[in-house]
């Protein structure tokens, strides 16, 4: 900091050997340009903040994190519940309902059915049940997806609408308590919001991560993908509408993802192609991603997670693992991406039933063209290559085991 | 034959040379330095002990740690028994231990050398899980030369001819003390035969190469720890003769604090911080180098977090707070030092600090320097006359003033020397190195 005495300490110097004068004089010169420049850049902010854009920008930061709040409270409302924080016992039945698994299977007239899980039961090869009745509906095999039942969902239409739903509000249908698969009908499914004229239920997607995220990622069956900021996320739920994602006429949204922009993005179509994509090069205008066949699509779009593998599982029941160091990086948009097997598998009739990024701690569920629900252990799929299963597959799924427990 | 060098431990830089009875060699004993043949005395120890000195030692502290995380554990350091008249109790004492550091730099090593058995009680230090006493942190120094020196010879080094200031401590006693302790490292460091010799005799006898009949020397060796000075009759190594010797602890060392403590402390606010003795304490332990890396706990950054956030000069405080937990100490000191050094050649220069949060910028000249060490000149040319009188010579059978030592070259120090002995009669010699050289004459005449 500059004071009268050091600049009278400054003449004095001079005074005694001119030939400092240049040199102070620089140096003088030098910092004034300095703090020129540092002063415009802190008046533009002055402006900003006096005409209140900045006020405006905090005002929706504000909104944002409150609706996130809102959403964890939903979550864990359960456990501050004054009834929960006096009793023990009921504490301890809800830490424990905590751990609950659903795994949710879902078709696209809308109708989900959810199917409680206790991870104690995590049993490689364990048959959860059969679902008895018409599987494939529009040629489509239902989706499934494991999560809490403390977790919130997001449900996505083909028109670009969206509704939210707890886990918990979807009725669980019990199997049989002797151990023996139980059966299920589809007219045991809940129908939390009912398909609008013409649209179809994409996809469902778990918003807890939603407060740590940075962007909503969207996906297409035929290929692209869009980024939208999740600071908008209060907006988008309160129009209930996030957009299609879709520039084809016979395309449609296929899903949705929560990541931040260092993740990498991982498309797997039903042929066998996979792309890897940075985050940085998705745009927030929908442009195809990977350009696939006439008759392809993708089967699967999830988030890599550094340091593990991807999976990804033929109706065969082959898994074929690749590690980190054999996922090319996608360099541009509108590539084929990387083949995950030869193409006389792909000319025999091979095809991609669902992939994931996992390791040997996680869990996969199948659904099967009997209709059965099985779980595997990654570590036992890793070691053999293969599901042991009896009949095709027509969906697979991985998860992460609750609490890291394998 | 057994082998002899002679190694010039000194305070900020230290070297490593061989005679062979006709010429000195001076050894590259740290490439990595713009000038190999001086090696910084900093040694670097890492999470797993393993050592680095010189510039080596620099540049990895500085990428290993500048802007680095930090993860503070809490950790049990001991206990301690509180006893009174009916009361016996005994209380846990817990440190908070940052479990992400990756290294420690120890710098002035013959400072803390100095210190051993003094009234400051400085005996060692702990890094990580290791306690280092001062003789353990200078043996690995001198080991790390011995090896490096061993390397550039091609031939094992039996013996070491060690400089050492004219008087380590006006104690007789603690001289001893701290001249044993060095000697200690020395034969630990794996030297066998070990010989001390006053630095300023050592500049002298380097200086006696260069002359072909016998002079009045007074060596004015001024380094970064101590001003040693010596009043020798040179020239004829068969009739050398000491008049006098005498020193003052008071160097480059000396002048980087006060630069610190007259122009620099405002930037960390201490004026405004004088009403909250928290924050003023930690401003004034800044001009101590040894001090500030201790700075660095979770209360201290509590306690600034706090201040900032009610007011107390924001910037400034945001400031010392970067140097306090940005691991910029090392860059602050040797941005003071080498504005200093600066000075010696021109009459203004700029002390910059450039980091996260951190836009120091201080205009400093030579006026400015001049007036901050004045007291120190008084104290310097004091110990220059009672030297000069205890000698017995006047000034002018002086035949020649040889200055050596960084804080040589300091003009007012220069131009101190010229006006009581003459502008003609005083001679510089090589800053760094001719105390290294002379030593290593003196370890191949005493071999």
């Amino acid at each position: 900091m500059i004071t009268p005495e050091k600049i009278e300490e400054w003449i004095k110097e001079v005074g005694e050997r001119p030939a400092s004068a240049p040199i102070i004089l620089q140096y003088i010169s030098n910092r004034l340009r300095e703090l020129t420049d540092r002063n415009e850049k802190l008046l533009a902010e002055n402006i900003a903040l006096i005409s209140g854009k900045r006020v405006e920008e905090y005002e929706q930061r504000l909104n944002h994190l409150e609706y996130q709040l809102e959403l964890l409270k939903r979550q864990i409302g359960s456990n501050l519940s004054p009834e929960a924080m006096r009793g023990s016992d009921r504490a301890t039945a809800d830490s424990k309902s905590l751990e609950v698994l659903n795994i949710l299977i879902y078709r696209p007239e809308g109708r989900i059915l959810s199917i409680e899980l206790n991870p104690q039961s995590l049993i490689d090869g364990f048959n959860v049940c059969q679902i008895q009745g018409e599987l494939l509906l529009e040629e489509e095999p239902p989706r499934l997806l494991v999560v809490s039942s403390k977790e919130e969902i997001m449900s996505i239409y083909t028109s670009g609408r969206i509704s939210t739903f707890p886990v918990a509000s979807i009725l669980p249908i019990t199997t049989a308590s002797d151990g023996t698969p139980g059966i299920i009908r589809w007219n045991q499914a809940s129908l939390p919001d009912e398909p609008r004229g013409g649209e179809r239920l994409a996809c469902l997607m778990p918003v807890s991560r939603l407060p740590l995220a940075e962007f909503f990622v969207q996906t297409s069956r035929r290929g692209f993908v869009k980024k939208v900021r999740t600071s908008m996320a209060q907006s988008i739920l309160s129009n209930h509408y996030i957009g299609s994602g879709v520039k084809l006429p016979l395309d449609r949204t296929f899903s949705i993802c929560l990541g931040g922009k260092d993740d990498h993005l991982i498309l797997v179509s039903h042929e066998g192609f996979l792309l890897r994509l940075e985050m940085t090069r998705i745009t927030s205008s929908v442009e195809e991603a990977i350009r696939l066949g006439t008759s392809d699509h993708l089967v699967s779009a999830f988030l890599f997670r550094p340091g593990f593998s991807v999976l990804v599982m033929t109706q065969f029941g082959k898994a074929v693992q690749i590690t980190e160091d054999r996922l090319e990086v996608g360099r541009s948009l509108r590539t084929k991406g990387q083949t995950t097997y030869s193409a006389q598998r792909r000319e025999k009739g091979a095809r991609v039933v669902g992939a994931g990024s996992v390791n040997g701690e996680d869990w996969a569920a199948s659904l099967h063209q009997d209709g059965q629900i099985i779980l595997y252990s990654m570590a036992n799929i890793f070691a053999s290559g293969l599901l042991p299963a009896q009949s095709q597959l027509l969906t697979f799924e991985t998860f992460l085991s609750p609490m890291g427990k394998s | 034959m057994s082998l002899r060098v002679g190694i010039d431990f000194g305070t900020s830089n230290s070297g490593v040379a061989v005679s062979d009875g006709a010429h000195v060699k001076i050894l590259p004993i740290d490439p990595h330095n713009i000038l190999p043949e001086v090696v910084k005395t900093v040694l670097y120890i890492t999470r797993d002990q393993q050592y680095y000195i010189g510039q080596e030692a620099v540049e990895l502290y500085y990428r290993h740690n500048v802007n680095r995380v930090r993860r503070f554990a809490k950790k049990w350091a001991g206990e301690i028994d509180y006893v009174g008249a009916e009361i016996h109790y005994v209380r846990d004492i817990f440190v908070y231990v940052d479990e992400l550091k990756p290294g420690r730099m120890l710098q002035y090593l013959k400072s803390a050398l100095r210190k051993v058995g003094s009234a400051s009680g400085y005996e060692g230090t702990q890094v990580f899980e290791q306690y280092y006493q001062v003789v353990d942190l200078i043996r690995i120094y001198l080991s790390i030369l011995k090896k490096r020196a061993e390397g550039l010879l091609l031939e094992n080094i039996d013996g070491v001819t060690l400089g050492r200031p004219v008087k380590f401590s006006d104690s007789v006693e603690k001289d001893r003390l701290t001249e044993d302790t060095l000697r200690q490292a020395a034969i630990a460091a794996g030297f066998r035969e070990v010989s001390f010799e006053y630095e300023p005799v050592a500049a002298a006898l380097y200086y006696e190469k260069m002359l072909d009949r016998s002079q009045n020397a007074l060596i004015f060796d001024f380094g970064g720890g101590t001003l040693d000075i010596a009043i020798m009759r040179i020239g004829d190594p068969h009739k050398r003769h000491l008049y006098a010797s005498g020193g003052i602890d008071i160097a480059g060392s000396d002048f980087d604090r006060a630069i610190i403590q007259e122009r620099l402390l405002p930037n960390f606010g201490i004026e405004q911080a004088s009403h909250h003795p928290e924050i003023f304490e930690l401003i004034q332990a800044v001009p101590d180098w040894a001090a500030l890396p201790d700075l660095s706990t979770p209360q201290n950054r509590y306690n600034l977090e706090h201040a900032i956030q009610r007011g107390i000069a924001p910037v400034r405080l945001k400031t010392l707070q970067s140097l306090i937990f940005n691991d910029l100490a090392f860059s602050f000191y040797n941005q003071v030092e080498s504005s200093k050094i600066a000075l010696s050649d021109q009459g203004a220069t700029v002390i910059e600090l450039l980091g996260k949060d951190v836009n120091l910028w201080e205009l400093y000249t030579r006026f400015q320097f001049e007036k901050d060490i004045r007291p120190y000149q008084v104290q310097i040319e004091a110990v220059l006359l009672d030297t000069l009188g205890a000698s017995g010579l006047e000034p002018e059978q002086i035949d020649v003033v040889v200055k050596t030592g960084g804080s040589s070259n300091i003009p007012l120090f220069s131009n101190m020397l010229e006006s009581i002995f003459g502008v003609e009669r005083v001679k510089a010699s090589h800053s760094f190195s001719s105390v290294t050289a002379g030593l290593a004459i003196c370890a191949r005449e005493n071999r």
